[in-house]
């Protein structure tokens, strides 16, 4: 599934933010176009893929968003959005009016919450507005940027708002050329005792906990893993993209941290699979600079078994930036 | 009878329709309420070719009724609307033999006509003394020549790219039933003219319908056959267009004053050909089976 960047603009400054340096480097007022929009939708029904991801930025400010989910709706593709949920009142009226007879099946919002009491009052209340109103099409989304963090609040929402019982759950990762809040290995640990911390809330809510892509297998104990296999309801990958980004100006890439290495057009491809086996090939390479974020990735027989893919490449390609070209090009930034 | 099997055009006037015995016609009408019930009175003595429904309104704005579904339809509106409206509107012209046509003169038609092919919606471009923008007409052409998924036809492009041959004219007015050799133009009165705009300005080739049948010794109808032959014992920028072949001149009048056409219709062309090519380059690679 590919991920539509619609805006490149936000109404939050999240210190983790993965966007940021592509917002910050691309026009903050450049929006996706119908007449691009439509050539994607061909392009992801012509590789025979009928599912799509809306981001940002915040995809909710684009003027068009509702008939952009209506359109692909009308086109038989089910649709995800990545939100805040932060929208003034008259955009969410016109949201809720528009999807009023949609498919709940075919629509569903990750809405990415952060710390209600690290956040201010108005943010938080918007986002509560919005929950009431689609809550029952949203699951959960949390960043994890340091290694301690409070959860609780997730396991409420999702009650209190008929949430759908899955929490996607991001491990926050460095902006290669950007300072951005990000769990530094040493911390991974601690950050796993967190969130395992929580593994009583999981079961009793019956909550689904959602890996995102980039945590390294090794870091778990035995005991954690077990916990972790419990609570995801068995679903554990330790993987790394490519997951697949494309711009509002029709430029690709492989994911966000990764987003100014080996941008190419949309246009250079003829389907998924072709855009999907170059970014395959690209990470292939870098791997063979950098196997992964550990030495002991070099010689690790989970990753060669593909049981892990040595984590999230952004910490050893955020190593490369300032230095001589000395490698293979591929790990520096073009 | 007309042996030349010419498709009479006519404006929405039942007593004229009464008149005829045609195996095809077209009518005019600008009032929605009418289309069914007059589809029923051309077919007591005639057969329907198309209604051709022009609305002021924006095709969003259009509500469809039921009896729409008997006959063949154009509907030519100046914009689509509202595109949250259309889809509702795309639902009730989803089951009929339908085909919307848009003004060329507004920024958003060409995409909108992306929006409504992508859906499903037969749907074309109409040029009238609106300028048009060729830029955005070349992406049209492009969409529609170079599809990446199965979508609905638009006019005149689909209609250019299927009939292309590499060494004939084609005359895509026929898109608007304004081509003399399949179309005739009828009044009230019963003035017969080449054109639509002939009919307006009143250059008519005879009167009355029972001439039809003699049209092929009409001078003035051999003579406009001729014309276009004409064009050519001048250098003139038509006469000179690699794309004269697709379109014949049919922007000649705005060459001035809203010039463009030359280079998006050579692409056109461009494409066609490469379309020919590759369809001929199938049909060979079919093996011949016996008959069975
Ligand atoms: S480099 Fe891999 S793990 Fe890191 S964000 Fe990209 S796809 Fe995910
Ligand atoms: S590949 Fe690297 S990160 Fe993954 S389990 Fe092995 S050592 Fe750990
Ligand atoms: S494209 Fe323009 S210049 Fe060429 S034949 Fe048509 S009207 Fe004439």
């Amino acid at each position: 599934m590919a991920n539509l960047l619609i805006t490149q603009t936000c109404v939050r400054s999240c210190p983790y933010c993965f966007a940021k340096k592509h917002m910050d480097d691309n026009d903050r007022e450049g929006m996706m176009n119908w007449k691009d929009f439509i050539y994607l939708v061909d392009f992801l029904e012509a590789s025979g893929d009928r599912h799509v991801s809306l981001l940002g930025g915040e995809p909710t400010l684009h003027p068009e968003f509702p008939d952009y989910i209506v359109y692909l709706l009308e086109r038989g593709f089910s649709v995800n959005t990545f939100t805040s949920g932060i929208m003034n009142e008259k955009r969410l009226r016109r949201l809720e009016r528009v999807l009023a007879g949609a498919n709940p099946d075919k629509i569903s919002f990750v809405v990415n919450i952060n710390d209600p009491l690290k956040s201010n009052y108005s943010e938080t209340e918007r986002v509560k507005c919005f929950l009431e109103s689609f809550g029952h099409v949203s699951s959960p989304g949390y960043n994890m940027y340091r290694p301690k963090f409070e959860m609780g609040f997730l396991f409420d929402y999702i009650n209190t708002y008929g949430m759908r019982k899955h929490l996607r759950l991001g491990l926050t990762h460095p902006i290669a050329g950007k300072k951005n809040a990000y769990i530094r290995l040493p911390e991974i640990n601690q950050m796993i005792e967190t969130l395992l911390s929580y593994e009583e809330y999981f079961i009793r809510f019956r909550v689904k906990a959602g890996l995102d892509c980039g945590f390294p297998l090794c870091v778990y104990t035995d005991e954690q893993l077990g916990k972790m296999y419990k609570i995801s309801g068995g679903r554990l990958t330790f993987g790394c993209g490519p997951a697949v980004d494309i711009g509002p100006d029709m430029m690709v890439w492989c994911c966000f941290p990764l987003s100014d290495y080996h941008k190419k057009s949309i246009y250079d491809f003829n389907n998924m699979q072709e855009l999907l086996e170059f970014y395959r090939e690209k990470q292939m390479n870098i791997r063979t600079e950098v196997q992964g974020i550990f030495e002991e990735c070099d010689t690790c027989h989970w990753r060669e078994e593909n049981m892990c893919d040595g984590g999230c490449l952004a910490h050893q390609l955020n190593n490369f930036v300032n230095e001589a070209p000395v490698r293979m090009p591929e790990v520096y930034q073009v | 009878m007309n042996k030349m099997k010419h498709i009479l055009v006519c404006e929405d006037n039942e007593e004229l329709i009464r008149k005829f015995s045609f195996e095809a016609i077209v009518v005019k009408t600008k009032n929605p309420e009418h289309v069914g019930h007059i589809g029923r009175v051309v077919e007591e003595t005639n057969k329907v070719h198309c209604i051709e429904l022009t609305i002021e309104d924006n095709l969003s704005g259009l509500n469809p009724l039921d009896d729409w579904k008997e006959v063949p339809l154009h509907i030519k509106a100046p914009r689509m609307g509202h595109f949250l409206d259309f889809v509702r509107v795309r639902h009730l012209l989803a089951p009929l033999s339908v085909r919307v046509f848009l003004n060329s003169g507004y920024e958003e038609t060409y995409t909108d006509l992306q929006l409504m092919s992508s859906l499903g919606i037969n749907c074309g471009l109409y040029f009238d003394e609106n300028p048009i923008n060729w830029k955005e007409c070349t992406d049209l052409m492009d969409f529609v020549v170079y599809p990446k998924v199965p979508r609905a036809t638009v006019e005149p492009f689909h209609y250019i790219i299927t009939e292309y041959q590499p060494k004939e004219t084609i005359n895509f007015s026929g898109v608007y039933f304004n081509n003399p050799e399949k179309y005739l133009h009828i009044d009230k009165n019963e003035n017969v003219a080449l054109t639509a705009e002939n009919l307006t300005a009143g250059k008519y080739l005879f009167n009355g319908v029972e001439q039809i049948q003699n049209i092929a010794e009409n001078k003035a109808y051999k003579a406009y056959f001729q014309t276009w032959k004409k064009k050519f014992h001048k250098i003139s920028a038509c006469s000179a267009c690699p794309a004269w072949r697709i379109c014949g001149g049919f922007f000649e009048n705005r060459l001035e004053s809203n010039p463009g056409c030359r280079e998006a219709f050579s692409e056109l062309i461009d494409a066609a050909d490469l379309h020919y090519n590759n369809k001929e380059k199938e049909n060979e690679k079919q093996p011949q089976l016996c008959q069975l």
